[in-house]
């Protein structure tokens, strides 16, 4: 059963009240004031439950990254809190205000960069911007500085005044997370906004989150890329068929793990005898193939009496690389958890 | 003010489309060169054979044979034959029967009644037949003879006097113009709503902070702009080559142009709703706009049409829209001459629009 999926909306009207509720300053306190309370969220599709019973906070000056393969509900979740789809059970709170029944306050405050890219090909990129600020009801007069503002900051005030569908993908992906951003939102939804774009594109695209969080802004992130999320991400969230497996720091979700580091020994890798190390007792997992043996172990250092015997005898075919297990070590083997069970 | 920036928005995305809108006057304008110079009267109507079955042999018959004689091949012949060449030979689109004792009657100042056997099937012929009778009338009458309006009527129905004196162009201009009008808007409004969806900025407007209405409404001000002076231009491009009468009030011309535009505009929205790709544009905003067209009399006057469609057409925003021009063309009204039609046409806007609305909102929300 899904805990979550369980909790019902009496369950944490409570929260919400005493969230209302004018709280004591405490900005600087250790614990930031969460800007968005996500409770029981679930969307179904028919017989799909694309998002089952998802509950986590944000942060104010946080990014969350939210992770999950193909078809995990990162998407479905994003458009529920985007206010896009109504949710089947649940509800989320941004400041106060229901994103079921306070649409009209709760969008003003949202800025959502879609997964796919969406502007007027035939507007040029100033042009986008300016509509979406008027649309969101900005002051002519605060409108153009705005727009140059944040031209400047993606990188594009050069191109401002060229059609949006003659710029590259990458760029399109700029403007696209730009105009979420217009009108100044509380909330930052974001949707794979690295998807398809090149390694100096992404580190633009990187380097602009980073300042929308250091300005104080919560961030919501999905995005496929274990590395990006590892490096960009206060939080990071799991999710699994629709579920959240995981939800913490890395460290934090590291230290629930028995073990923390990898060794992974490449080469002639056929005739390794592992029982040294076997005998060392603290082995947790073995991952074999022809060239490679991967070792998940708590502390790597416990085993390099073994490793060394091993690397010797092999004579120079076999090279060791010790590393700290990744995020992407973390998601799949998350990953996999659930899906044996 | 955010239906005026979505307004602008789709003003500016319709103004990049240089070709979109040459196409808007050219296509058109295309056609009503070759409608007229395919149906123009004058030249070719010498050639339509007119039947004539002189029962009268007076005075008034051979003052009307000697007119109709100058734009037709009039011949005289039996009632037999010019039901043969009506009905089975289809030689002719129509024969006139002067009844006897028509002179006398007329002399005595008493109104007959002449009847036309006619072949719908031949309407262009069979309209040009009835300009030439008009003017036919008109002739005998500028000989001093003492035609007054109440004595000739043609199938119970007075062909002179308050009646419109349609010519083909007079028919045909307006009613292809406001035929183009109706098809680009049913096309470029089914097709801004899908363009918004491919663009993926209908999911950004969808949780922005901005009513449906606005939203809708923004977009079809948009249109409702350039329909109107689409069909401004084409009635213009009328005018200046094809010498179409425009009336006597510019102001009058323009109201009813922006409210036929407004009703059809509105009525695009409701189409709009149910073509959910842009293939569907196409056959769908076809289909609806010569049916609409047909039966609304913008391809040839609705007292070419049978009884049951007739009054299948007065439901119709076209026929509205193509008497309440009419009206203004033909008939020189001034606004409060179309009050009537200027109403009625309102209703429809805000009926289609609160349709199509209904219809978008739903569309929205079936995809959330
Ligand atoms: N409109 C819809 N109708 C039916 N099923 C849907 C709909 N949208 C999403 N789903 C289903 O919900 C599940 C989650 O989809 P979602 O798009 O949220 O995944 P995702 O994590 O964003 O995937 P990706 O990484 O590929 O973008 C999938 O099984 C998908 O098929
Ligand atoms: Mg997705």
């Amino acid at each position: 059963m899904h805990r979550q999926q369980l909790l019902r909306k009496q369950d944490y009207e409570e929260d919400i009240r005493s969230f209302n509720a004018p709280s004591p300053v405490d900005n600087q306190g250790e614990r930031a004031r969460a800007v968005l309370r996500i409770e029981g969220l679930s969307k179904s599709y028919g017989a799909i439950a694309a998002v089952a019973g998802v509950s986590f906070d944000i942060r104010e000056g946080e990014v969350f990254g939210l992770l999950g393969l193909n078809g995990a509900g990162k998407t479905t979740l994003i458009s529920m809190l985007a206010t896009e789809q109504r949710p089947s059970a649940g509800d989320a709170v941004l400041l106060g205000h229901s994103i079921c029944n306070e649409r009209r306050t709760v969008r003003q405050m949202i800025g959502v960069a879609p997964q796919e890219i969406a502007l007027y090909p035939m507007l040029t990129t100033a042009e986008n911007l300016r509509f979406m600020g008027r649309i969101y009801g900005i002051k002519a007069s605060e409108l153009e500085e705005r727009v140059e503002q944040l031209l400047e900051s993606i990188g594009l005030a050069e191109r401002r005044d060229d059609y949006v569908g003659s710029l590259s993908g990458g760029m399109k992906r700029r403007v696209n997370l730009a105009a979420a951003l217009v009108h100044q939102p509380k909330l930052i939804l974001l949707d794979e906004p690295t998807a398809g774009v090149d390694p100096e594109s992404r580190d633009e695209i990187l380097k602009i989150v980073r300042r929308l969080r250091d300005d104080g802004n919560a961030i919501v992130y999905t995005t496929h890329y274990m590395e990006e999320a590892e490096h960009l991400s206060d939080r990071i969230g799991i999710l699994n068929s629709g579920r959240l497996v995981a939800a913490g720091t890395l460290e934090a979700l590291r230290e629930e793990l028995e073990f923390s580091e990898v060794i992974e020994l490449t080469g002639f890798t056929a005739g390794i005898d592992l029982t040294p190390m076997r005998a060392l007792g603290q082995l947790c997992r073995v991952d074999r193939d022809e060239k490679r043996l991967r070792l998940l172990v708590k502390r790597a250092a416990d085993f390099l009496v073994p490793l060394q015997k091993i690397i010797s005898r092999s004579g120079k075919s076999i090279q060791l690389k010790i590393m700290p297990f990744s995020l992407e070590d973390l998601f799949l083997h998350l990953a996999r958890k659930e899906v044996n069970g | 003010m955010k239906t005026l920036t979505v307004m602008l928005k789709d003003l500016r995305l319709i103004s990049r489309d240089r070709f979109g809108l040459v196409a808007l006057l050219a296509v058109p304008i295309v056609v009503i060169m070759v409608i007229a110079a395919a149906t123009q009267s004058g030249a070719g109507s010498k050639s339509i054979l007119f039947p004539i079955v002189n029962d009268d042999q007076g005075p008034v018959a051979t003052a009307l044979i000697r007119a109709f004689n100058e734009h037709l091949d009039v011949r005289e012949v039996s009632r037999a034959t010019a039901h043969h060449l009506v009905a089975e030979a289809n030689d002719a689109p129509a024969a006139l029967i002067l009844p006897r004792e028509l002179s006398k009657r007329y002399l005595a100042q008493k109104p007959t009644t002449v009847e036309l056997l006619t072949d719908p099937a031949q309407w262009q012929e069979l309209e040009a037949i009835k300009v030439v009778m008009l003017l036919a009338d008109r002739e005998t009458a500028s000989l001093g003879d003492p035609f007054s309006q109440e004595l000739l009527r043609l199938h119970e129905r007075n062909i002179t006097g308050d009646h419109v004196s349609f010519s083909s162009l007079d028919q045909n201009i307006p009613g292809f113009s406001l035929m183009f009008v109706l098809l680009t808007l049913i096309f470029s409004v089914s097709l801004a709503l899908r363009e918004e969806e491919v663009s993926g900025t209908s999911r950004r407007l969808a949780i922005a902070p901005l009513p449906p209405a606005s939203l809708l409404g923004g977009k079809l001000l948009a249109r409702l702009i350039v329909g109107t002076a689409q069909l401004l231009l084409l009635l213009l491009f009328g005018h200046f080559v094809y010498g179409l009468r425009l009336g006597h009030s510019p102001v009058a011309i323009i109201v009813v142009a922006a409210a036929v535009v407004t009703s059809m505009t509105c009525f695009a929205a409701v189409v709009a709703a149910f073509v959910r790709t842009r293939e569907q544009a196409i056959p769908v905003g076809l289909a609806v706009a010569f049916v609409l067209a047909a039966l609304g009399g913008l391809f040839w006057p609705l007292y070419d049409l049978p009884h049951a469609m007739q009054s299948v057409a007065r439901l119709l925003m076209t026929s509205w829209s193509m008497s309440a021009i009419q009206d203004v063309i033909l008939r020189d009204r001034n606004i409060a001459g179309i009050s009537k039609e200027l109403i009625v046409l309102s209703g429809y806007s805000l009926a289609f629009f609160a349709i199509g609305l209904q219809l978008f909102r739903y569309g929205e929300k079936a995809k959330s």
